[in-house]
């Protein structure tokens, strides 16, 4: 029973090879063994977007991912996003705004944001919600997080010869 | 979570050995979104879990001159996007679309919904009206069942212990056929539908304004999801109209069987099941006619 198995990760760029148990989730990898701990544990069932990471660019819960079945995926957490002592323009709209109340939240806030943008950097408020919606801030900062988003895509959006403004 | 054995066989054949060796004791893991939670919950327990992502023909969506081909492990936010089933099956691609959140659906798969067989999964009433057919196989082979004859009852399926869902076929779409999916909660995401109702309708070659085809299906509203026979009755042959719209969405108060719950009551929910055939009913039919 529970024999361990050999996965390779890459996360924020890092390749690791780790023998793990079959029970071991994601998260607990990321945050246990890879001492990740920006990426959070709020209700373990997938519900509160606090433990988003992306997979190979997708936004998943990682307390609902298994290690193993993360094995030779790319993984993304919040510690992978900003570049040195700069952070990703994200995370400075996030502070600009003013988007970021106890924090919990944030690092599942801007990986979402990551997402979404990545597929559609003019995004409608509309839409910003809809790509938030599985992402809980509990001290119910929403419309601050809405302006970051927009700002970040504003931020984003290419110029007219193609460079990106200020990334 | 309790502990357990991990298995990522690549094949059908392999799944099904797995299967048949390990039995009761094992789980088949699709997108992990509800085993993973009912584990967490300590509701099962299995000792083997058996991966699916690794088995290449559950994860292809194929579109064949037969219609659509779409693998049990196909993640719900591709079949979202997908701009080939956006055309022709829209309300699937919205009841896709209205599943958890976005984190969720990268995760959530097509055949994890239906084979939970909870009485409020979204994906039930789209795949029902659009007369999907599900191929099965197990250790005889395959066998192909339709929608209604899947699911016996809250979380059961006509699945053996030895069976595992593969693909869902969907029949070419037809010309004049226009669908829709509306799903009531409490909050637009990552909540349980209170009532749900998809639609579909086919208007006649004839005589463009008369209801050749229709079908509702209802979720939350009974041990399964249901089929209206009484949507039927009222529409086909006729020449439609809002009044029969009407009559059609107030038919279907005496067919469901809701229950009172956390999330809303028995009268709530059957008069919500009226409510959203209408709608579902209206929108199916302006798609139909704008087709």
């Amino acid at each position: 029973m529970s024999i361990t198995k050999r996965v390779r990760l890459r996360v924020n760029g890092v390749e690791h090879e780790l023998d793990v148990q079959p029970y071991e989730r994601l998260i607990d990898v990321l945050r246990y063994r890879l001492g990740l701990t920006g990426t959070k544990e709020g209700c373990s069932t997938g519900d509160c977007g606090a433990c988003s990471v992306l997979m190979d660019g997708k936004v998943v819960p990682s307390c609902l991912v298994l290690a193993v079945s993360a094995d030779g995926r790319e993984i993304i957490t919040i510690e992978g996003l900003a570049d040195g002592d700069q952070l990703h323009l994200i995370q400075q709209a996030f502070i600009e705004c003013g988007a970021v109340q106890c924090g919990f939240c944030t690092p599942g806030m801007i990986l979402a944001t990551k997402a979404l943008l990545d597929e559609n950097p003019n995004p409608t408020v509309e839409e910003i919600k809809s790509a938030l919606s599985g992402n809980l801030c509990r001290c119910t900062g929403y419309v601050k997080i809405i302006e970051a988003v927009m700002a970040a895509a504003a931020k984003l959006k290419p110029c007219s010869d193609g460079v990106q403004n200020e990334s | 979570m309790c502990r357990f054995e991990h298995h990522a066989p690549t094949t059908l054949e392999e799944v099904i050995i797995l299967l048949t060796k390990f039995g009761a004791e094992a789980r088949l893991l699709a997108g992990g979104t509800d085993l993973l939670v009912f584990m967490r919950h300590g509701r099962l327990a299995p000792k083997h879990i058996i991966e699916l992502s690794k088995v290449n023909e559950l994860t292809r969506i194929d579109e064949t001159k037969d219609g659509f081909i779409i693998g049990a492990c196909v993640k719900l936010r591709d079949i979202e996007r997908n701009e080939s089933i956006r055309r022709c099956y829209t309300h699937i691609a919205e009841a896709a679309s209205q599943v958890g959140s976005v984190q969720i659906r990268n995760l959530a798969t097509i055949g994890g919904n239906l084979c939970t067989a909870s009485p409020a999964g979204d994906m039930i009433p789209a795949l029902m009206v659009s007369d999907a057919e599900l191929r099965i196989a197990g250790t005889n082979g395959m066998r192909t069942l339709k929608m209604e004859e899947f699911f016996k009852g809250p979380n059961e399926t006509a699945l053996s212990a030895t069976e595992v869902l593969v693909s869902i076929h969907l029949p070419p779409p037809k010309p004049r056929t226009g669908g829709a999916f509306f799903k009531l909660g409490v909050r637009n995401a990552m909540d349980i539908s209170i009532a749900s109702a998809a639609a579909k309708i086919t208007m006649s070659e004839s005589s463009p304004e008369v209801v050749s085809e229709v079908k509702v299906a209802l979720g939350s509203v009974a041990p399964t999801v249901i089929l209206s026979r009484n949507v039927e009755r009222v529409l086909i042959g006729k020449r439609i109209s809002d009044a029969l719209i009407e009559e059609a969405a107030r038919s279907v108060m005496d067919e469901v069987k809701p229950i009172t719950d956390h999330r809303a009551s028995e009268q709530y929910r059957r008069l919500m099941a009226s409510v959203l055939t209408k709608r579902a009913l209206k929108l199916a039919l302006q798609r139909a006619i704008g087709k």
